[in-house]
């Protein structure tokens, strides 16, 4: 047996769970939960003896070379269709083996994160270096899915149109999309960040569907943890109107009637995209548009601000290095705290603006009145 | 200096700001550049100031007298569209029997490159180019309408030389993007030798600023595309050679993204070779 790709997905239904899935051809073969979650920072020695006896047990080890025990894959192919002009390509890989990259950042560094928002509750700018997202969140009431009449729905929307990047088309979804997505709603939604229990208005009856659009405005790379940041700060920033269930009746309020209330956000997991290279031996973070281009293999990793990893996956590209893959996911786990920490900070600084800015207001319809 | 004269496509260009042209026909002949097109050619009986020379892109008039260029320095922006005599760096995508099929600007259609279109090129010399190659190259024509299939060349068809120098596939270090007007301006101060590197050509020191500080590295090699694109090569610097074509490319796209003045085009320089350890 191949194993050609490992999921490792913590279940939000059994705290403390984590899924491990084998894949081989992109189709499950193996798929196996473990009640004590790879907690992180890990204790790697113990942590890598632990998962490749687990391997081992299981049968993939001897499938693969023995460096590679661990997170070994199939070689995929590379993620874009577009190419690098061949001494561009040589000179970011020449670069990296004598420590330079483009933009003088080092390794493990992000560009410069911008987050803005809206006059709109749920509505943020976020710029990664060059890469732009913008997201707004809608709430409409709607009706339970029937076997889960106690929960609300949560979705994540987005389309990459030719405002991003000319190579996107409108009406065609691009492998590339379709993969954002899925990490995206792997990390936000599977992890269950955004609690769908609070959103049930009646049972069965009517629930908040809350949806998050993403519009990607210019694209620069490392669109993924843009996007899954933009996302995150969208739903602590969005207010819903307030509902009541009186009687079996659903009562909504206006914003005007009410003070909207914020969402039920129960963690804050972010993801963090990591590139590298065959022959060249580093791991980059935050990569721009043409180091992706030039890697040969990606991995994301998504954790919250405990630690706890949410999402693990490594989609394409050559074998990476298991005992590096867990450094990198240390590392991962600062920078989500610092960004969280940075999405926190713009937040309070917001709520701040707008709470003095009602002040403002009101002293004004009073002197009005 | 005069102020600079701003035109909006299809705005006339005043003739008192040409290049002076003496009456007697011998002279040499106007050359018009980039974005600019002749509207109604002078017939030989009237009088030169028949001549309408028409703006077809926004952009500043610029005026080279010496050797009689009129031409448009546009401002940056992303989109480029080939005019003929444009030098650009063209990426091969692929070959055919007779054509390398190259690419200008991403996402656009392909552009053709005759195979024997280089120089002393026959059909057992003819370069073998690979996908992902680059070439310097000329635009030879850009054809009419809907379906225009623009056509390079690496050679002058009537010397079959490669004029002007340095035409024809490029190795060695890297390219760099940058946007179109960008490009416009560094061809211009490539171009033309500036007498008082003080002063800059259209705008932009940083390349004699980094003439000057990279010379003890060995100096560097710059082919500027005007389809956005610039190729840098230290081929002397050794293991100089990856800081010092950085600090280039970095100079050329912080001065393009930030529109620096050229006193802060100066402090960039000094900075970024200061950070990439080239200078102290």
């Amino acid at each position: 047996m191949k194993v050609s790709e490992i999921n490792v997905n913590v279940l939000p239904e059994i705290p403390g769970t984590s899924e491990f899935k084998y894949f081989t051809h992109r189709l499950p073969v193996l798929t196996f939960t473990l009640t004590s979650p790879l907690c992180l920072p890990p204790s790697t020695k113990a942590e890598m003896r632990f998962l490749s006896r687990l391997c081992r047990k299981f049968g993939t080890a001897s499938a693969v070379p023995a460096q590679h025990s661990l997170l070994s894959f199939g070689t995929g192919q590379k993620m874009s269709k577009e190419t690098l002009a061949a001494i561009e390509h040589e000179f970011i890989l020449s670069g990296l083996r004598q420590g330079y990259r483009h933009d003088g950042r080092g390794d493990n560094d992000y560009r410069e994160l911008r987050v803005s928002f809206g006059q709109d509750y749920g509505h943020v700018n976020l710029q990664l270096g060059k890469t732009s997202v913008i997201v707004r969140m809608s709430a409409t009431v709607g009706k339970p899915h029937q076997d889960r009449p106690f929960d609300g729905t949560f979705n994540i929307q987005m389309e990459l149109t030719p405002m991003g990047s000319p190579g996107w088309e409108i009406g065609r979804p691009s492998e590339y999309e379709s993969q954002v997505l899925h990490v995206l709603d792997r990390v936000i939604r599977h992890s269950n960040a955004l609690d769908t229990e609070s959103l049930c208005i009646v049972k069965g009856v009517s629930c908040w569907n809350i949806t998050a659009y993403v519009h990607v405005v210019d694209y620069d790379g490392n669109l993924t943890d843009a996007a899954c940041m933009a996302i995150m700060a969208a739903l602590q920033h969005f207010r819903r109107p307030d509902s009541e269930s009186r009687g079996g009746e659903a009562i909504i309020y206006g914003l005007e009637e009410r003070v909207p209330v914020p969402l039920n956000i129960t963690r804050q997991p972010l993801c963090v995209s990591v590139i590298f290279f065959n022959d060249v031996n580093n791991q980059l973070l935050d990569p721009t548009y043409k180091e992706e281009l030039a890697a040969d293999g990606e991995f994301v990793i998504g954790m919250d601000d405990s630690g706890l990893v949410c999402f693990f996956e490594k989609m394409a590209g050559v074998a990476s290095q298991p005992m590096s893959t867990l450094d990198m996911m240390s590392v991962a786990g600062e920078r989500i705290k610092e960004h969280n920490a940075k999405l926190q900070k713009a937040l309070k600084a917001d709520l701040a603006q707008r709470a003095e800015l009602g002040m403002t207001n009101e002293a004004k319809a009073a002197n009005d009145r | 200096m005069t102020t600079p004269l701003i035109l909006l496509p299809g705005d006339e260009v005043p003739n008192d700001h040409l290049p002076t042209i003496k009456s007697h026909a011998k002279s040499a002949p106007l050359k018009i550049g980039q974005g600019l097109r002749l509207v109604s050619q002078p017939s030989t009986t009237s009088t030169p100031q028949s001549r309408v020379l028409k703006a077809t892109q926004a952009g500043i008039l610029t005026t080279d007298s010496k050797r009689k260029i009129v031409s448009l320095l546009s401002f940056p922006n992303r989109r480029y569209t080939p005019t003929v005599n444009d030098l650009v760096l063209a990426q091969v995508h692929h070959s055919s029997a007779d054509y390398f099929h190259c690419i200008l600007t991403p996402h656009t259609p392909h552009a053709f490159l005759p195979q024997l279109s280089f120089e002393g090129a026959s059909k057992k010399t003819r370069p073998n180019l690979k996908q992902g190659d680059l070439v310097y190259a000329r635009v030879l024509s850009t054809g009419v309408g809907a379906s225009a299939e623009v056509e390079l060349t690496c050679v002058n068809p009537a010397t079959g030389k490669a004029e002007p120098g340095g035409l024809g596939p490029v190795t060695g270090g890297t390219v760099f993007d940058v946007s179109t007007g960008m490009a416009a301006r560094l061809l211009l101060a490539t171009s033309s030798r500036a007498d008082d590197s003080d002063d800059g050509v259209a705008g932009l020191v940083i390349i004699s600023e980094l003439g000057r500080k990279l010379a003890n590295v060995g100096g560097f090699e710059l082919a500027v595309g005007r389809n956005g694109r610039v190729w840098v090569d230290c081929p002397d610097a050794e293991e100089h050679a990856v800081p010092a074509i950085l600090a280039i490319g970095r100079c050329m796209q912080l001065t393009d993204e930030h529109n620096l003045d050229l006193a802060d085009q100066k402090k960039l320089v000094t900075r970024t070779l200061r950070e990439l350890k080239l200078a102290s």
